[in-house]
């Protein structure tokens, strides 16, 4: 049985789409990003995170928005993964740090 | 007495609790920004179209002032985002407040400073959602001017105050 690593790649197909699933081909690498089903196709569940703001995946999933707003987008939601990360390794420390056992009373 | 010996609560001084609160509502905040964005993203014709329809419909309606004309899922998060500014804002007040208290040593039990502490944070999560629902109806959306009063009175005053606290306790320390 080939596998999608082995699988030749048509020059001008480098992506394919399936429901809820692209196959990628990056170089001499083939992988899988699986992804919710449009119009929800941003939403990555598992892949390559580069996948979301290369501009050819976003052409291949089918967003709205204007070409010249992409890269505005995709660093405002980079920023706001950060933001959301950095919150909830906050509320990790404050759990970690036990801090409420070192305050006395 | 050292800083670490204090009580918890009432001292003001961020403990744990504060701290986990503040960073659970900045991460539901920051969660339903995400949201946003990526349904933008993925549906920005269909948005704008929704939006353009909304104003139309809805001319001279205050609502459009702070929602921007939002419709449907982009409503919803917007309101979610808009309560927890506001939540924000008034736990930031109630720490300004708790602050002075400590600095101007005004003297209390411990056991109200906790019970103050409890109801600043009930009002602080209650009163925002009170407001949210006030905001829906269509009877408080008749006056412009009453309408924005009523969707920033929290936050404006919670910056007001606790802006001139933080002064009034740095000239006084």
């Amino acid at each position: 049985m080939r596998s999608i690593h082995n699988r030749p790649w048509p020059a001008e197909h480098k992506w394919a789409m399936g429901p809820g699933y692209m196959v990628g081909h990056l170089g001499e690498r083939s992988f899988i990003t699986v992804a919710l089903p449009p119009p929800y196709s941003p939403v990555l569940l598992f892949g390559p995170p580069w996948s979301l703001i290369r501009p050819s995946v976003c052409v291949a999933m089918g967003t709205q928005l204007p070409v010249d707003a992409r890269g505005a987008a995709a660093a405002i939601l980079a920023f706001s993964i950060l933001c959301l990360t950095t919150s909830l390794l906050l509320i990790w420390l404050v759990w970690v740090q036990n801090e409420r056992r070192s305050c006395k009373t | 007495m050292n800083s670490l010996e204090r009580p918890c609560g009432g001292n003001g001084k961020l403990t744990s609790p504060d701290v986990a609160l503040l960073g659970a509502i900045l991460s539901l905040s920051v969660l339903a920004s995400i949201l946003q964005q990526i349904h933008t993203i993925a549906r920005w014709n269909d948005i704008k179209t929704a939006q353009w329809q909304n104003v139309v419909e809805n001319v001279g309606n205050p609502e459009l002032n702070i929602t921007g004309a939002s419709t449907g899922l982009d409503l919803v998060l917007f309101y979610i985002q808009y309560y927890t500014y506001n939540v924000e804002s008034m736990l930031i007040l109630f720490w300004a407040t708790e602050l002075a208290h400590s600095v101007f040593q005004i003297r209390s039990s411990r056991a109200s400073r906790m019970h103050a502490s409890l109801i600043a944070k009930t009002v602080a999560i209650l009163l925002p959602a009170v407001q949210q629902i006030c905001l829906r109806q269509p009877i408080f959306q008749q006056s412009t001017i009453g309408y924005m009063v009523l969707a920033d009175f929290i936050s404006e005053f919670s910056l007001l105050e606790h802006s001139l606290t933080l002064l009034l306790e740095a000239h006084t320390a």
